[in-house]
């Protein structure tokens, strides 16, 4: 807990700093840090699938965010976005029912957003609206698969790296928006410490799976985010 | 407030259409859906079911949609030649047929496909491609006439003992086993070195030993054939060691089965729980969507347990191209995990993915299916992928570790056995 005020004191002080050695400037950047949850699902086809259902996951969910404001309205802002985008897959055949897959797909995301803003002088509304880049960093699987033999079903639980192959289309686009809260202690106007609630919804337009020329099969992921911020305008 | 909310509308409007659909992708059990009514369209139907079922994408170096740029509009001519009121043959289908699916690596896989339209000059009523047999066939070891390995070993037995070693003891039988739903033959037999050793010798004629084995002590057809299989693996058990000079399994010819034998071949001899080989399966339609791979353990049998591996007792396979399936799955996983074993003769067939029947079809996305009588087409083709010692041997087989070529020696049968009879005795 000591610790916790030690910090914010620190991040008050810095703000401080910087407005000084900033005193002829406008406030108009913000930047800071912002952590939190997400709960990602799949959108695939389901042409010529079994019995798999597939269900969202929740994984974290942290980065830095940087804006800019063009007006007292408008502005501008980037989050470099570390992400992890899981979700799960149950099979249902009758004695295949224990057979499950839990998906965690980490991205380095880039979201960048148009900032309307509304509201007073220190609680603020926001609504983004933008695109996002992203690369898809790492994946791994847990779950249980089955073997089987004439006489004997076997299931065997796993937790593994899964590796990139030919199929996976690691460079993602998309678009995301969403509604925030703002609080700016010292006002939107003045150079202030500011923590923030975000909740942002990324729609892949980009298909993680490449599909075949005379085969396509797209795959696409959609996280909500749900993350609180701490950041300083100056 | 509301500049804002319209221009997040609109974005959002702008946003929503931007998804690509997907292409239709049959899967392979949804037989009441697809119907086919033209050459092309049967062919599609076929490329789309293999793309989306074939397990050995990650390893087959096919470019399939090359073949489906290529041989589309092959099929399009013939259906334009039977709209033309032409008729279109089997040897035509099979030529296009042969030259789109022939070669691929599955060692397994048989595609019939029956002519939507007979013509007058069909001798047949449906066509079979064998990629498999199509690659083994040009194998520089292949010999056309390669007689039955049964034949050969009764020709060898009954007139080809070598002098140095001697034929103690002989059972054969070949017994209808009603839970295979056919036939199966042993040979069992004791043959003596000139210092008295003994080497008991086994030769199947498929991996029917699980079945064959469930009626041991019963009064069927199926019993006699478990007796002479528990006389070889009790030769092993108890034969001291100073007199037992080596095993022999013999595998040519053989055209695979049960998964389940290998607990009598491997965990006879072993002393714990042993991973022996892994798979993995099609768990999407995607070409490379496998599950991981699945480690298969093998428990020790206590039956017939003998440790083999410390007492240094020789265990060898012998080998042919016609060793096939579990034919050849059984001397890798025994090559792979048992120390003391030696693989002689040829490189095998290559035909490694287990395979589930069509009454599985709902398991995942690959293995058998369709039906030649209501569908028009049978495509029989692995369910699992397997990989033994860290290979996937699918489509090259395994090598012996003493290759010894029947074409070397005539044709001859004795030339391999023999091998393996000196390999134990120089042990």
């Amino acid at each position: 807990m000591k610790k916790n005020y030690l910090k914010i004191i620190a991040v008050v002080l810095l703000c401080w700093t910087a407005v000084e050695a900033n005193a002829q400037m406008n406030h108009k950047w913000t930047i800071g840090v912002k952590g939190g949850w997400n709960w990602t699902n799949i959108d695939r086809s389901n042409l010529g699938r079994i019995d798999e259902t597939y269900s969202p996951l929740g994984s974290f969910d942290f980065g830095i965010q940087a804006k800019f404001a063009f007006t007292n309205w408008l502005a501008i802002r980037a989050d470099l976005d570390i992400m992890s985008r899981s979700f799960r897959m149950d099979r249902n055949l009758h004695y295949l029912d224990p057979v499950y897959t839990r998906y965690s797909n980490d991205y380095l995301m880039l979201p960048l957003m148009a900032d309307f803003s509304f509201g007073g002088r220190k609680l603020r509304g926001h609504a983004y609206a933008g695109g996002f880049g992203g690369f898809w960093m790492k994946a791994s699987m847990q779950g249980k698969t089955y073997w089987m033999t004439d006489y004997y079903v076997y299931f065997d639980d796993f937790n593994e790296s899964r590796e990139f192959n030919s199929e996976d289309q690691r460079f993602i686009a998309g678009a995301v928006g969403g509604l925030g809260l703002s609080y700016a202690f010292f006002g939107s106007t003045e150079a202030s410490p500011i923590i923030s609630l975000d909740a942002l919804y990324y729609y892949d337009l980009v298909s993680h799976h490449k599909g075949y020329a005379h085969l396509s099969d797209p795959r696409y992921l959609n996280t909500f985010s749900i993350t609180l911020g701490i950041s300083c305008s100056f | 407030m509301k500049r804002n909310i319209i221009i997040l509308a609109i974005i959002a409007l702008v946003f929503s259409g931007c998804r690509k659909e997907a292409d239709y992708h049959p899967y392979i059990g949804e037989n009441d859906k697809l119907a086919y009514d033209s050459y092309s369209t049967q062919f599609e139907y076929l490329w789309k079911c293999i793309s989306t079922g074939y397990v050995f994408w990650d390893v087959d170096k096919t470019n399939w949609d090359v073949v489906y740029a290529e041989y589309m509009p092959k099929f399009k001519a013939l259906d334009a030649k039977h709209e033309a009121g032409q008729n279109v043959t089997l040897a035509e289908l099979k030529t296009l047929y042969e030259g789109a699916m022939g070669g691929l690596r599955d060692h397994h896989m048989n595609i019939e496909v029956r002519n939507l339209f007979p013509s007058p000059d069909d001798n047949a009523s449906y066509i079979s491609i064998r990629p498999g047999m199509m690659e083994v066939e040009k194998r520089d070891y292949y010999i056309e006439s390669l007689g039955n390995a049964q034949y050969d070993l009764m020709v060898f037995l009954n007139n080809d003992i070598d002098a140095q070693y001697e034929l103690a003891a002989h059972e054969s039988v070949t017994a209808y086993v009603d839970e295979i739903g056919e036939d199966v033959t042993y040979h069992y037999c004791l043959f003596t070195l000139p210092d008295g050793r003994k080497i008991p010798y086994l030769w199947q004629s498929m991996a029917g030993l699980t079945p064959v084995m469930h009626s041991l002590g019963g009064t069927d057809q199926a019993s006699d054939a478990a007796v002479i299989v528990d006389h070889w693996l009790t030769a092993i058990k108890e034969t001291p060691r100073e007199q037992l000079a080596g095993i022999i399994l013999d595998n040519r010819c053989n055209t695979g089965g049960y998964q389940d034998d290998l607990d009598y071949l491997i965990g006879s001899f072993l002393n714990e729980k042993t991973e022996i080989l892994r798979t993995r399966y099609k768990e999407g339609p995607g070409r490379l969507e496998h599950s991981i791979w699945t480690p298969y353990y093998i428990e020790p049998l206590a039956q017939y347990h003998r440790d083999i591996t410390a007492e240094n007792i020789p265990y060898v396979v012998i080998t042919d191209i016609f060793s096939i399936s579990m034919g050849e799955i059984e001397p890798a996983t025994i090559k792979a995990v048992l120390p003391t074993s030696y693989v002689i003769g040829e490189r095998t067939f290559g035909a490694t993915g287990p395979l589930q029947p069509t009454t599985s079809i709902d398991l995942n996305y690959g293995g058998p299916f369709g039906n030649i009588s209501k569908m028009h087409h049978y495509v029989y083709t692995s369910t699992f992928e397997c990989s033994i010692g860290g290979k996937v041997l699918e489509g090259t087989g395994l090598t012996p570790d003493q290759e010894v070529l029947r074409k070397d020696h005539n044709g001859n049968f004795k030339a391999q056995l023999d091998a393996a009879i000196e390999y134990i005795q120089n042990h």
